[in-house]
């Protein structure tokens, strides 16, 4: 047992040495690929490993990716964050999905000076009073007022509710600039519930909700339980809509919520397979993507992932130089990107100025409606 | 609120209920006999509905044949468990077993992470138990819902006649007495232990199973929350009693549906409405429901 | 001298440390640091937990709880208002708690403070539980914490959690109040208040006949667990700089627990070696998820299979090192304190009457088990309270002693009432008792026994023994305490012992280590149940000189339950006699034997077992010598 462990701890030992070669760009992943949010974590990679396949050298450099995983879990982020920074020495670092574990990693590449690229980080608060972090992804004020401009403006309807999972910061703020929006433009906001991350049971919400008797119910939850939640509404009978967020966007929906789905609709970034004009970016990714996993259709997971690749790959060849400062100063001035959510432009507060889309589950398939401009 | 509401509110406390009643009935199997508090048993449940997605999802076999592969893959499963990690620890303080469970726990969630991919799974509901019937006043009611506690009440007979008409019932009752006089009794206790543990996993994989069915999708962590539901379910009802614990994952339930019905503003306390009433229904019968009062001897 | 040689030591190494940590940013890069404060941390709050359930025995399941509290209030200390401000992006923050501000060290205490403070509202209705009722009642407390900081959005920031809290946690600041942590609780448990703690988890029952009101040592420790869980929740949220409610799910005690576990239930040593391998584990493991090149064969990285070998090192960890690493083990510089010995001073009790017992009834439900018992004890008797089996005398010591309540009746003791009294408010009073079924604190020190017997003649309060070097007294009593108990196990014969564990003693010695204990409370009145049972007629002839001995060299009064007859007659000044819970007769022996009752009430038994067959037997052989 004792000579097993003094073996482990060696061979330990010796992967932690990290190598220093100089003609290599190292870029870090911090990405929840285990834990509560792994399955939008693992789309992500996924999506900027086909990237990385693609774009295999930048400024005729090989880029190395390090992926590490935070395992949904902040410690776990802010400790994977400074690993990369601290052994690893990366020059950028792309990640994560979740805004918590956002914060918790963008803390320690603050000061340590390293850039970080947000795939779907949509808080507000990731990028506030932070001179490293950036983002491919809009945030949550302009997405829930996107929600609410469809439901109200372009279906007519005057009475919504929301549904919103009280322990994850998402959701909740979703809700609450969905709720504003609505009011603002003159609709009536008649129920507002709540539940918790992991409950699979929503018929007391979902039965408060028909006895409040709204026209639509914003549900901005993650797919799987949204999925549910749908499932559970069509069982009791609701006669609302729902119109949901991007984390609803995942090709699992329909499998997961079978005709429950039918006529669900969700704001998105404007990027899905089913999009009829696609730039050039989105096309190419979509035909790679298919080669890769013919099983599997992407999501704007899987794009946000692309994307991030994209925008640092675009920022070091303006700099011209790997250095973690120029990246950084170039990221600040993107404009105009060509990417396949759409044209990305950086806004001071570091966030990505995009498309805002909505997709509608009709007939089976997600279909993408088009293109809706948020009243803020 | 009408009455139609208030008798939808009361059916979905009663499916979401025995739901509750019923992983918590296959944990205090364990738990009654073994004391062990089985912090594993909410993965074997997931390990039971994965069983049932790979049988019926993935090699397409039929509903009731896929029932059958995952309560003895799951048996099978928690067999292993008892045997690697429980049974060497039968001796040691209680807390080494927990910490082992703990362990398992962690295994389990994580190795199916490796194996089955964190992305959630659907599970094919059979159509005949899920179309609505729909009541006067427009309430409704799945089939499913009623077969839950139908499901739930039959087992907890059978398992009740199993332990006090049975003889390996009796060796489960007298073991968790005394484990070493019913050694010494010439009861085989590593047996009956794994009977104990074959049986949790078993109705751990019925639970998971009707589970999976209710809320159709299966992910790694499905089983966390279940987990702790019933080890407060089996508390509730008092340790180690089957009618206990089925009673406290009704009270469970309807905790939940009913505080959401009656207070929808604070739906976001819900669990802390459940968690009250627990610590309240403890303070003043420190040992559950159901529980046998043990009296300190001396 | 060994003393002063291992005060040395620890300055030397801990000087060596601090200058260790002085130079660490530049030896170690900022990967190792953060490790390095998360080490501090986690053993913070592993001692914490520690001291809760592997000393003081209680299963707590809620420390995650306790540390949202610590976390959040240090971080709303410290945060500046512009950053609130910036920060609450959904609902508006209290105006009050905007420019609530105070700096970091003072944070950091404030936040201890809040979380004991929590921790003692809990403990007041929780701690009568025991067992897993406890566990479940804490971990429903930690997740009621949960929900209120999720659902209080204008107080907490709901789920969007705080961000932006400075990093203060630095390697000096950690390192620092584990070191005072620690101190405070290496001097706490080497106490005599440390042994109660641990007596208290050996032995409920026995603990509160040495006079400790064992629900208030419990509230006290799992007080100061909560301040610790507090305090290690705050230096966290420093450390990570943002915190939400997800942070404190039950799956950090887990982690806080397996710590303890793995490090060794109740060890203080254990909890720190836990700490440094499962978190350096949990990082060093990272490498099994980056791809492999050994040779030429190569591995992708798998994401999970950390967790999945690190929960399968957990198991094999805990099966063959079940007790954990140190077990209840501590690290010593090998310390051996001088033994002194003064003579125990015994108070003369004037009291004519030692005890009174009137009328007394207890009913359970519908049985009697004793209805209607009178007696007194004068100064200096010896009594046997006899009868057949179940005839309710040690319902009686029950009662007496004060773990049961009379249903009627009442009892004086030296001229006052102490009918209702706990038991430790009795043995306060002045009465001590042993048990039938020998109830020793098995895994601590025969010294440490009786030491705890001693603890309510101290007058020190809990607190001073966290700092023993300011409140010198503790250091001053502990050590007349330590050397009046080592007096009377010498008294006793049992001083070879005394660094020997309780429950490795021979049977007739741990019988004699309980009344050691039992003495060390300096009783007026002594209870003996069973004294000479599973003793051999020789033991039991020696029993018989030590009971009167102790009478007579501790001036005592002595109640006591016998079967051996032989014991009964010869050494009782007079006997009461109970059958059926009946008081049925009393008397000299010589009265008790000629007593037609008596005889019959042990041979009209139904149920006369083996023992009672005995004690006839004798009774009949001892008459028959007689003529």
């Amino acid at each position: 047992m004792r000579k097993f462990l003094t073996a482990l701890m060696l061979v330990l030992m010796l992967c932690t040495v990290a190598s220093a070669d100089e003609d290599v760009i190292k870029v870090g992943i911090f990405n929840c690929l285990t834990g509560q949010n792994a399955f939008g974590g693992q789309l992500e990679l996924e999506g900027t490993m086909l990237a990385h396949t693609l774009n295999p050298t930048i400024l005729g450099k090989k880029v190395e990716l390090v992926i590490v995983d935070n395992k949904s879990d902040k410690v776990e982020a802010a400790n994977a964050v400074t690993r990369l920074i601290e052994n690893d020495k990366v020059n950028a670092i792309i990640g994560t999905y979740g805004s918590s574990l956002a914060m918790a990693g963008g803390e320690v590449a603050e000061k340590a000076g390293v850039p970080v690229i947000g795939t779907s980080c949509t808080n507000p608060l990731v990028t506030q009073d932070k001179k490293y972090y950036f983002r491919v992804c809009f945030i949550d004020p302009f997405q829930g007022a996107g929600a609410a401009t469809y439901a109200f403006r372009n279906l007519g309807f005057k009475k919504a509710a929301t549904l919103v999972d009280m322990a994850n910061d998402y959701s909740v703020g979703l809700g609450k600039f969905f709720r504003d929006s609505f009011k603002k433009m003159g609709g009536e906001i008649v129920a507002s519930l709540f539940y918790q991350s992991g409950d699979t049971d929503f018929t007391a919400q979902l039965t408060a909700l028909i006895d409040a008797k709204p026209d639509i119910v914003f549900l901005p939850a993650y797919f799987a339980e949204g999925a549910i939640v749908l499932k559970q509404a069509k069982e009791l009978g609701a006669t609302f809509r729902f119109i949901g967020a991007d984390a609803m966007d995942n090709p699992e929906i329909v499998t997961l919520g079978g005709d429950a789905v039918e006529g669900f609709m969700h704001t998105t970034f404007a990027y899905d397979p089913s999009m009829p004009e696609m730039n050039e970016t989105a096309k190419a990714f979509t035909a790679e993507w298919n080669k890769i996993h013919p099983d599997k259709a992407p999501n704007v997971n899987c794009a946000l992932g692309y994307d991030a690749y994209i925008l640092l790959k675009d920022a070091i060849e303006r700099a011209g130089s790997a250095e973690p400062q120029k990246i950084r100063d170039a990221l600040e001035t993107t404009k105009d990107l060509p990417t396949v959510t759409g044209m990305t432009t950086i806004n001071a507060t570091h966030d990505a100025e995009k498309d805002m889309g909505i997709v509608e589950i009709r007939g089976g398939k997600k279909t993408f409606v088009g293109i809706v401009v948020p009243e803020i | 609120m009408n009455l139609n509401i208030f008798v939808q509110h009361f059916i979905n406390a009663l499916s979401l209920g025995s739901l509750y009643g019923l992983v918590a009935v296959g944990y205090t199997m364990v738990y009654g006999i073994l004391r062990l508090i089985n912090f594993a048993h909410g993965d074997i449940f997931m390990l039971g509905a994965y069983f049932v997605y790979f049988a019926t999802i993935v090699y397409k076999l039929p509903w009731a044949v896929g029932v059958v592969i995952a309560i003895i893959g799951t048996t099978i499963c928690g067999l292993l468990v008892d045997r690697i990690a429980y049974k060497p620890l039968r001796e040691a303080p209680r807390i080494s077993a927990l910490i082992s469970a703990i362990g398992v726990s962690f295994f389990i969630e994580n190795f199916a992470v490796v194996v089955f991919t964190g992305m959630p799974r659907p599970v094919v509901q059979p159509p005949i138990l899920m179309q609505p019937i729909v009541l006067p006043g427009d309430v409704r009611l799945i089939p499913l819902g009623i077969l839950v506690p139908i499901v739930a009440f039959v087992l907890v007979g059978c398992l009740l006649w199993l332990l006090y008409r049975t003889k390996p019932g009796l060796a489960m009752r007298a073991i968790s007495f005394d484990i070493e006089t019913t050694r010494m009794m010439g009861v085989s206790v590593n047996r009956i232990i794994a009977l104990a543990f074959g049986l949790g996993s078993a109705l751990a994989a019925v639970a998971g199973i009707l589970w999976a069915l209710r809320y159709p999708r299966v992910e790694p962590f499905m089983g966390m929350t279940p987990g702790i539901k019933a080890f407060i379910a089996a508390v509730f009802g008092g340790i180690g009693s089957v009618p206990g614990a089925m009673i406290g994952g009704l009270i469970l339930g309807f905790v939940e549906i009913m505080s959401v019905a009656f207070f929808p503003t604070l739906s976001g306390y819900k669990d802390a409405f459940a968690f009250c009433l627990l610590i309240l229904i403890l303070l003043f019968r420190p040992t559950g429901l159901l529980g046998e009062r043990l009296e300190d001897k001396i | 001298m060994q003393r002063i040689r291992n005060l040395i030591l620890t300055i030397i190494a801990v000087v060596l440390f601090a200058f260790f940590l002085d130079k660490a940013p530049e030896l170690l890069n900022g990967y190792w640091q953060r490790i390095l404060n998360l080490i501090a941390i986690n053993a913070i709050l592993a001692l914490s937990l520690n001291l809760i359930y592997g000393i003081t025995g209680m299963f707590s399941l809620g420390h995650a709880g306790f540390m949202a509290i610590g976390a959040y209030v240090s971080a709303l200390l410290v945060l500046s208002p512009a950053q609130k401000n910036a920060m609450w992006i959904l609902e508006d923050i209290y105006p009050w708690l905007l420019n609530v501000n105070a700096p970091f060290i003072a944070s950091i205490i404030i936040a201890g403070i809040v979380a004991a403070f929590f921790g003692l509202i809990v403990a007041l209705p929780v701690l009568r539980l025991g067992g897993d009722y406890l566990g479940i009642a804490t971990l429903g407390f930690a997740e009621i914490i949960r929900i209120l900081i999720t659902n209080t959005a204008r107080l907490t920031n709901g789920s969007l959690g705080l961000k932006g809290i400075p990093a203060y946690t630095t390697l000096f600041m950690s390192w620092g109040c584990l070191g005072v942590v620690l101190l405070c609780m290496v001097c706490m448990l080497r106490s005599n208040f440390g042994g109660v703690l641990r007596a208290v988890r050996d032995d409920e029952v026995a603990a509160k006949m040495m006079g400790i009101n064992t629900f208030k040592v419990k509230v006290i420790a799992f007080t100061l667990g909560c301040f610790g869980g507090g305090l290690g929740g705050a230096l966290m949220g420093n450390l990570i700089t943002t915190i939400d409610p997800r942070m404190f799910m039950i799956t950090q005690t887990y982690n806080i627990l397996m710590i303890i576990v793995v490090g060794g239930l109740g060890s203080v040593t254990g909890s720190i070696i836990g700490s440094v391998l499962v978190t350096t584990m949990l990082e060093w493991l990272r490498f099994v998820e980056n791809p492999i090149t050994i040779g030429s064969i190569n591995i992708p990285g798998i994401p999970g299979m950390r967790m999945v070998i690190f929960s399968l090192l957990l198991i094999i960890v805990i099966i063959f090192r079940r007790e954990g690493i140190m077990g209840m083990r501590e690290f010593s510089w090998d310390i051996f304190f001088p033994k002194a010995k003064p003579k125990p001073k015994h108070e003369k009790s004037n009291h004519e009457s030692v005890l009174e017992v009137e009328d007394i009834v207890l009913r359970f439900g519908g049985l009697s088990a004793i209805d209607g018992l009178n007696f007194n004890i004068r100064h200096g008797q010896i009594v046997g309270l006899i009868g057949p089996n179940g005839a309710g005398k040690t319902s009686a010591f029950n009662v007496i002693s004060g773990f049961y309540k009379p249903t009627s009746g009442t009892i004086k003791f030296l001229g006052k009432s102490i009918g209702g009294l706990s038991p430790d408010e009795v043995c306060k009073a002045g009465m001590s008792r042993t048990f039938q079924n020998i109830r020793l604190f098995g895994h601590e020190t025969v010294l440490q026994n009786v030491m705890t017997g001693a603890r309510i003649r101290q007058k020190y309060s809990w607190w001073m023994s966290l700092m023993p070097f300011v409140f010198t007294d503790v250091l001053r009593e502990d050590s007349a305490v330590k050397a009046q108990a080592m007096n009377l196990l010498e008294q006793l014969g049992l001083s070879e012992f005394a660094e020997e564990k309780a429950s490795s003693l021979p049977y007739g010695a741990q019988r004699r280590l309980e009344i050691a204990r039992a003495l060390a409370t300096r009783p007026k009145l002594l209870l003996l149940d069973e004294p000479a049972a599973g003793m051999n007629p020789q033991e039991s002839d020696e029993l018989m000189k030590f009971i009167r001995r102790l009478r007579d060299e501790f001036d005592l009064t002595i109640l006591l339950i016998e079967h051996d007859m032989k014991v009964v007659m010869n050494v009782c000044d007079y006997i009461q006699v109970l059958d059926q819970g009946i008081h049925i007769a009393h008397g000299t022996p010589e009265e008790i034997k000629a007593n037609p009752r008596v005889i019959e009430a042990y041979l009209g038994h139904e149920n006369t077992d083996k023992e009672t067959d005995q004690i006839i037997e004798r009774h009949y052989a001892k008459k028959e010598g007689q003529k």
